[in-house]
C-alpha cells in the first residue's frame, strides 16, 4: 500500500500546495515548499520515464493539414483591468479532446 | 454502394451511399510466382523496399497505392464518403480461417487471416497467398513495407532499454533480449478530410502589466482588451491515421500499453504500395476489425483538434488566449483507405499481484525508427529512491528556510 501511495500522483500534491503554486509569486519563497515534495516528484518522474504512460501520437500537430479561404472577424468588446491571472480564464484554443489514453 | 474501378473519376455524391474505389483489381489468391523463375519464395528486401525472389534474386517494384488508385487528387475536391474496397464493412459471417487448394500439388492448405495472409503448403512447400479482398478485414487497400531492418530495430530497443535499467523490474532485466523483437503489420485507416470550420468565441490581448502592493502583498496585475473572435476556413487534412483494431484502439494505460504503439506515429503513408501478401513473408499481421462507421466519431474528434490547432496560427494577437464557445466542423468529403503499417514490437509479460497482468511493449516505427516503450518498474527500488530524494529535499528545504529567515 505504501508503494501504491508513492506511485499515485493524485494523492501526492496537497490542495494547499497547488493553490500556493498557482500564485505567480516567484520571489524564491516557494522553493522550500517545492523541495518538500522531492520524494513524490522523484517517484512520478521515474514512473513516467519508464512507463511512458503520458506518450501518445500528437495527431493535432503531427497530421498534415492546410487552411484555405480563411475569414477572420475580430471585434473589440471592452477593456479589462486589474486581472490577477496572466492567462485568459477558460482559454481552450490549445485543447486536445480526442485523447484516448489516461496517464495513470 | 457505388462501385468505381481504380482510376475512375469520382462520381459526385448524390446520396449518403459511399463511393467505393476497387483496389484489388487483378489480385489473385493462391500461388504468386516470381516473374523470372516461377518460384513462390518471394519476400521483402528491406534495403530496397522491393519484393525479391529467394532463388534467382530477381526484384520487382510495387506500384504506389495513391497513384495506382488515382487518389492524388486535391482534397478540396473531395465530396461525400469515398472508401477503398479494402476498407469496406466487415461481415461477421466471413470466415477468418480460409482453406485453399494448392494449385501446384492439389493439397488443402489452411490460411489463418487473423495473423497472416500467407501459408506454406505442407506437401510441396510452395507459398500460397491471399490477395483478393474479402469482407473480413484481412486484406487492406495498401501496405507500407518495412524500411528499418531487424538489426536496426534491435539497436534502437537496446539503446532505449539501456537508459532505463536501474529501476526496471528484475524479471524484465533478466529476460530482456532485443533479438526477440517481432515485425508486425498493424491495421490502420488512413483518412483524407475536406472540411469547413466555423469557430466563434472570445479572446484577450494584454495591454499592460504592473506590480501592486508591497512586501508579502506584492503581486502582478494585468490589463487586457476583450474581443469577440470568429474564424471561418476550409481545412484539408491529409493522411489522418487511426488504429482500426479494437484492441489497439483501447489505450487505457492501466490496462495495456497500446499508447506506446500509438506514440510512434506518424508513418509516411504517402509511400504505401498496393497490397501484396508477399510483403508479409517473415512478418506477422493483425486483422482489422473496425469499420468506417465505428471509427468515424474518433476521426471527427481528431479533425476538430487539428482544426483548432491550425487556427492558432491566426490568433497571434491574443497573447492571453482564446476561449472558443462554438466549434462547428462540417465534413464535406472524406476518403478512407485501409492500410497495414510496419511496427517492430518487443513485448514483456508482467505478472502482477492479485492475478493482474500487463503486457509491456517497446515499439519501433518500421519506417522512421522512432522508438518508445514501457518498462516495468521495481517498485521497492523506486520507493527507496523516493525516500532518499525526500530526505535530501527536506534537508535542503530547512537549510533554505533558515537562510531566508
Amino acid at each position: 500500500m505504501m508503494l501504491e501511495f508513492l506511485l499515485d500522483p493524485a494523492s501526492l500534491v496537497p490542495p494547499v500546495f497547488t493553490e500556493y503554486y498557482s500564485d505567480e509569486d516567484d520571489d524564491g519563497s516557494i522553493l522550500p515548499l517545492l523541495l518538500l515534495l522531492s520524494g513524490p516528484a522523484f517517484a512520478v518522474f521515474v514512473y513516467l520515464r519508464y512507463r511512458n504512460t503520458d506518450k501518445r501520437h500528437r495527431h493535432e500537430v503531427e497530421t498534415h493539414a492546410t487552411l484555405h479561404d480563411v475569414r477572420a472577424v475580430d471585434t473589440k468588446v471592452r477593456s479589462l483591468s486589474n486581472l490577477s491571472n496572466s492567462r485568459m480564464k477558460g482559454a481552450n484554443h490549445t485543447e486536445v479532446r480526442a485523447n484516448r489514453r489516461s496517464i495513470f | 454502394m457505388t462501385q468505381l474501378a481504380a482510376g475512375d473519376d469520382a462520381v459526385p455524391a448524390t446520396s449518403d451511399a459511399p463511393k467505393v474505389v476497387q483496389t484489388d483489381l487483378g489480385a489473385k489468391d493462391g500461388l504468386t510466382k516470381c516473374q523470372r523463375c516461377g518460384s513462390t519464395e518471394i519476400a521483402l528486401n528491406v534495403a530496397t523496399g522491393m519484393l525479391r525472389c529467394a532463388f534467382c534474386r530477381h526484384e520487382q517494384s510495387s506500384e504506389n497505392a495513391h497513384e495506382a488508385f488515382d487518389l492524388r487528387g486535391d482534397i478540396g475536391d473531395l465530396a461525400g464518403l469515398v472508401v477503398g474496397s479494402g476498407s469496406s464493412d466487415i461481415s461477421e459471417s466471413t470466415e477468418v480461417v480460409l482453406t485453399f487448394k494448392c494449385s501446384a500439388c492439389g493439397a488443402e492448405v489452411v490460411v489463418d487471416t487473423a495473423h497472416s495472409t500467407q501459408a506454406r503448403c505442407h506437401w510441396c512447400r510452395n507459398t500460397l497467398s491471399v490477395n483478393a479482398q474479402m469482407p473480413n478485414g484481412a486484406v487492406p487497400d495498401m501496405i507500407l513495407p518495412f524500411s528499418v531492418t531487424k538489426e536496426e530495430a534491435m539497436r534502437h530497443i537496446d539503446e532505449f532499454v539501456k537508459k532505463r535499467t536501474f529501476f526496471a523490474h528484475p524479471a524484465f532485466k533478466r529476460e530482456f533480449n532485443a533479438s526477440n523483437v517481432m515485425g508486425v503489420y498493424l491495421p490502420y485507416m488512413v483518412v483524407d478530410v475536406n472540411a469547413h470550420a466555423l469557430l466563434t468565441g472570445q479572446g484577450e490581448h494584454e495591454t499592460a502589466r504592473r506590480t501592486t502592493g508591497e512586501g508579502k502583498d506584492e503581486r502582478t496585475v494585468y490589463d487586457a482588451d476583450l474581443f469577440d473572435v470568429e474564424r471561418e476556413f476550409d481545412i484539408h487534412i491529409d493522411d489522418l491515421t487511426i488504429e482500426s483494431s479494437s484492441e489497439r484502439l483501447d489505450q487505457r494505460t492501466g490496462h495495456n500499453t497500446n499508447n506506446i504503439i500509438n506514440s510512434i506515429m506518424p508513418f509516411d503513408v504517402e509511400n504505401a504500395v498496393r497490397y501484396d501478401s508477399n510483403f508479409l513473408s517473415d512478418f506477422t499481421s493483425e486483422r482489422r476489425d473496425s469499420n468506417v462507421e465505428q471509427l468515424g466519431p474518433a476521426v471527427l474528434e481528431q479533425a476538430k483538434d487539428i482544426a483548432r490547432h491550425r487556427a492558432i496560427d491566426t490568433l497571434a494577437h491574443y497573447d492571453r488566449g482564446v476561449r472558443w464557445d462554438n466549434e462547428d466542423i462540417e465534413i464535406k468529403g472524406q476518403r478512407w483507405l485501409a492500410a497495414y503499417l510496419p511496427v517492430w514490437l518487443y513485448s514483456h509479460y508482467e505478472q502482477k499481484g492479485g492475478g493482474r497482468s500487463l503486457l509491456h511493449y517497446v515499439a519501433v516505427n518500421g519506417r522512421t525508427g522512432e522508438t518508445m516503450g514501457s518498462v516495468p518498474l521495481h517498485k521497492g527500488r523506486v520507493a527507496l529512491g523516493a525516500v532518499v530524494a525526500q530526505v535530501i529535499g527536506t534537508a535542503a528545504s530547512i537549510g533554505l528556510m533558515v537562510t531566508m529567515s
